[in-house]
């Protein structure tokens, strides 16, 4: 698996560029802040005109002053209780699930990590479809999605401990979980009433709709901690970068590291599916999108993989909300179709790389 | 077996192991080893390939626990030390580090650091310092802006050597360090390692292939043979061709190097047919 | 935990509207009360459903699955969340500003059956997840719907407009119709446009009794969906509906269940004299062709005798209302060759 990331020993050496003065760290750390700034002036943009766009017109002012309880009470009740918390709800969805990709990414040397290859987003589907079969409350679906990727991640725990968490087992380990959890909403679906299946299958696509305070409220700031971990946890996951032997020669047990991180992970995932569903790609492209952007990853990266991940998951609702002739799509229907052929570029790209680096 | 006291010893950063076993999972690779390491010197195992060399070397940073005996360090269980503790007095270079893509040669040198810092604490005076300092000793300086998987073996070796230098520790482990490098590079990152033994005081114990090179930048050596230490003393002292015989099984005969007068080991040549 | 914060929060930020409304209703009722009569009526409207008399006693209060709703005057711009919903508003001569389609009709629109009754309604689909904005913009005064389709949402529907909500769909057909015609005001239209529904099922089934020679026929219900095949059993709207008529049911739907799955072995539980096959969404996406080659459907006596009829499943299914009950009793009366009952 780690093998992609390695390079071949023999690769020429290079001159160096033209080094405009502060060095390679000082010139990333700028240009990653200026990206930094230009995903927050989108972010910015996005939640206005998603906050003033709907069927009930209303200009930008209108939208803000409603926001905060002034105007009229129909703007207020559409802005404050229909926009504002989808909008939340697909920022704070959207970094989770990114910051969530960009952990297991390095976590597990792949750039094909994500949420749903470790089985987390299939044990979400499976803890809401469960609470759908259940005829439980619909209000419980976003703790049972929680629980069900907390699931996926005992199960994956269990049968990839052993091997002391070593990566290929824990990849193989969590695509059986995800294949065995998805057959099992794939049953649940076909077994279950026809109107309840349709809403089963809504949920497990990934949507925003409907979101209420308390799921943004609790979602947020759950999500939040959790993204304030990983920043915390950056400086071990560097050191995890360099391989288990030099880890564990600078003072990281990498079995303890990788467990806790896999861990940070998994919750980050399985909170933002509480919130959105399991929406496709998010946490697959954007950490790639941002190495694109800025680079090797450090703390800078991570707050703009986040930013880029709420800008990602806003703008696809937009779509799916605003500029699509059909109505009532899930968004993440919309992400799976823009991230297919993000996914091919990226195969294509990687294919052409040693061709590139040998010219 | 042939018993001789290393040279040049001092009282600090002694390694040494009693009664140590380890094994992979069923395979016992060292088992009942008993070994003192000389503080102050510059110390090379060697052996033939499987001998455990490399396995020695992974028990005595502890990233691999024994299944009996200890390691201790100036008479310390290093598995009574907490992690970050024992890694600010021993650096260790692995045999094949993972280079993080597109990582600069700064970047990595200053991960060196992680083990003197703590969870908030923001980067120090005292880190820049070393990491400085590590990339001034190691040359690597001016490829500071560098992407490491970009460099040549050599420059790429310096790096890593830096990494384990910033992390300022007396002691000094290389696992073959001069792996998959040209003769040039080999004898470039010897003269380091001699380097950092006579400037900065540092302790070095290396694994190392290549015997004659072993006799040449080692004030004392380890032969393993099966696990088990064939020799242990001052390469003069204890490489002779009945030892390079039965532990490599090479018939050859041992002359004094030319350069420096350490034992050169000669292989005879095959009769031709 | 959620359900009760989330309806806690939405009340504080509420409180002075609800505060309003309370003392507004509150005065409006002593206004009431002085009246005599009038009194007792809206005090008991809340708890009896099936409160026959059509008051013109507005406001009121109608006690439903997720609450009570206050109902300030005879609405006059109603939602439906469901094709049930649907049948039961345009049966009392209301045509909604808003609806959904039926979910698993595939060719879009509201249901053909009800052609002309629902000329302007707006589409807020799809039902999963009506666009709450595009409701919030028509300014419905009354939102009708189910728990079991929009539980999720109730608090923001009811901040739209007061939203009455059945516990569920399907077999209780008739209390739904019941709440709702409270809610609207119009329950004497609704006791007698269901008694009249009743007295047409008993004829349809007094005659077909006479065509069967004393002997109640059996009726089968079968549905093709893309999972396994379904049969209907007592506890769903089409098994109410056979019941009213009279009708015996096969072993297999005779069974106080709203359905069973069959394999394509177990299709020979569908026999009856009268088969009736719906088809929900695309064909092609049901095993509706597969599962009518199998030999064991070819060799039912209703195949054999040619007694297995197509009826759309949008009245059988998906209609759940006494418009669509009185369709069901015309695709009878025709399947057995007997007058429809007028």
């Amino acid at each position: 698996m780690n093998e992609t990331l390695l390079k071949a020993p023999s690769a020429q050496p290079r001159t160096a560029p033209a080094t405009p003065p502060g060095g390679a760290l000082t010139r990333q750390r700028r240009r990653t802040l200026l990206l930094c700034a230009g995903f927050a002036v989108a972010l910015v943009l996005l939640t206005g005109l998603a906050l003033s766009t709907g069927q009930v017109e209303m200009p930008l002012m209108d939208a803000l002053r409603a926001l905060v309880g002034l105007g009229d009470a129909g703007d207020v009740l559409v802005v404050q209780e229909f926009r504002a918390p989808r909008v939340l709800s697909a920022l704070i969805a959207g970094a989770g699930l990114a910051v969530s990709g960009s952990l297991l990414q390095r976590l597990f040397r792949n750039p094909l990590a994500s949420p749903d290859v470790i089985g987390v987003t299939g044990g979400a589907s499976f803890g809401a479809v469960a609470m759908l079969a259940a005829g439980a409350s619909q209000l419980l679906i976003p703790l049972a999605a929680l629980g069900g990727g907390i699931l996926a991640a005992a199960l994956l725990g269990a049968f990839a401990w052993r091997s002391r968490m070593a990566v290929t087992r824990l990849v193989l380990v969590g695509l059986a979980v995800q294949s065995g959890l998805a057959a099992a909403v794939n049953l649940m679906i076909v077994r279950f009433p026809a109107e309840l299946a349709d809403s089963a299958l809504q949920w497990t696509t990934g949507s925003l709709y409907g979101r209420t305070w308390t799921e943004v409220r609790f979602g947020g700031a759950a999500i939040a901690l959790a993204v304030a971990a990983a920043f915390l946890a950056h400086r071990r996951l560097s050191v995890l970068d360099l391989g288990d032997d030099s880890a564990g020669g600078l003072g990281l047990d990498p079995d303890r590291a990788r467990l806790g991180l896999l861990l940070l992970a998994i919750v980050l995932a399985s909170l933002s599916a509480g919130l959105s569903g399991p929406v496709a790609f998010v946490a697959l492209a954007v950490p790639h999108l941002v190495r694109l952007l800025a680079g090797p990853p450090t703390p800078g990266t991570l707050a703009l993989t986040a930013l880029a991940g709420a800008v990602l998951l806003l703008g696809a609702d937009h779509i799916v909300l605003h500029l699509l002739p059909v109505q009532g799509l899930p968004v993440g229907a919309a992400t799976a179709t823009l991230g297919a052929p993000w996914l091919l570029f990226l195969m294509i790209r990687q294919g052409r790389l040693p061709q590139r680096s040998e010219s | 077996m042939t018993t001789t006291t290393a040279v040049s010893t001092s009282a600090a950063n002694q390694l040494a192991a009693r009664g140590l076993d380890l094994r992979y999972g069923d395979r016992t690779v060292v088992s009942s080893l008993d070994l003192d390491l000389p503080g102050g010197a510059v110390t090379a195992i060697v052996g033939p390939n499987a001998c455990g060399k490399s396995t020695l070397l992974r028990g005595l940073v502890r990233l691999l626990a024994p299944s009996a005996g200890t390691v201790t360090l100036d008479g310390s269980d290093i598995h009574r030390m907490s992690a970050r503790t024992l890694a600010k007095r021993m650096g260790l270079l692995p045999q094949q580090p993972v280079t993080p893509e597109a990582i600069t040669v700064e970047s990595l040198v200053r991960l060196g650091r992680y083990p003197h810092q703590r969870m908030l604490s923001p980067w120090s005076a005292a880190d820049q310092t070393a990491v400085e300092d590590a990339l001034a000793r190691t040359g690597t300086a001016e490829l500071r802006d560098q992407p490491v998987d970009r460099l040549s073996g050599g420059q790429r070796q310096r790096a890593w050597i830096a990494l384990a230098l910033a992390q300022d520790t007396e002691l000094l482990l290389l696992d073959e360090p001069t792996t998959f490098l040209d003769l040039r590079h080999q004898l470039e990152v010897l003269d380091l390692v001699a380097d950092l033994h006579a400037e900065a005081g540092r302790t070095v114990v290396m694994v190392l292939h290549d015997l004659g090179q072993a006799a040449r930048y080692a004030d004392h050596l380890v032969v393993l043979k099966d696990g088990r230490p064939a020799a242990t003393g001052a390469p003069a002292d204890i490489l002779t061709a009945e030892l390079v015989e039965e532990v490599f099984q090479v018939p050859c005969q041992v002359i004094p190097d030319p350069e420096t007068g350490t034992p050169l080991v000669i292989p005879r040549a095959r009769k031709r047919i | 935990m959620t359900q009760r914060s989330t309806a806690t929060a939405t009340r504080l930020r509420r409180l002075p509207a609800a505060v309003l409304t309370v003392a507004l209703s509150t005065t409006l009722l002593a206004a009431c009360g002085s009246n005599g009569p009038e009194d007792t009526k809206s005090a008991s409207a809340g708890s009896s459903q099936a409160a026959g008399e059509s008051s013109a006693a507005f406001p009121r209060s109608v006690k439903h699955a997720m609450g009570t709703a206050q109902i300030k005057s005879r609405p006059k711009r109603v939602v439906v969340l469901d094709s049930g919903e649907l049948d039961d508003v345009t049966l009392l001569d209301i045509t909604p500003v808003g609806a959904v389609a039926p979910h698993l009709k595939t060719e879009g629109g509201f249901p053909a059956y009800l052609k002309g009754k629902v000329d302007g309604t707006k589409d807020v689909g799809p039902m999963g997840e009506p666009n709450l904005e595009l409701i919030a913009s028509l300014k419905p005064d009354l939102i009708l719907t189910s728990k079991v389709r929009h539980e999720k949402v109730y608090d923001k529907l009811d901040a739209i407009a007061p939203t009455v909500l059945a516990e569920t769909t399907g077999q209780p057909w008739k209390e739904n119709l019941a709440l709702y015609a409270q809610a609207l005001g119009k329950e004497a239209e609704a006791k007698k446009a269901l008694a009249d529904y009743q007295a047409r099922a008993a004829k349809l089934g007094e005659e077909l009794k006479a065509k069967y020679n004393g002997t109640m026929p059996t009726a089968s219900v079968v549905r093709f969906v893309a999972g396994p095949t379904r049969l209907y059993q007592k506890a769903s709207f089409s098994g109410v509906v056979l019941n009213d008529i009279g009708l015996r049911r096969p072993a297999s739907q005779d069974v106080d269940k709203a359905m069973l799955d069959v394999s394509p072995e177990q299709l020979n539980q569908a026999d009856a004299d009268l088969v009736f096959v719906t088809t929900s969404d695309d064909p092609s996406k049901t095993k509706e062709s597969e599962m009518q080659q199998t030999s064991v459907w070819q060799g039912l006596t209703a195949v054999r005798n040619n007694k297995v009829f197509t009826v759309p499943d949008e009245t059988w299914m998906s209609g759940i209302g006494v418009q669509a009950a009185d369709e069901m009793l015309a695709d009878i009366a025709k399947a057995a060759g007997v007058d429809a009952p007028k």
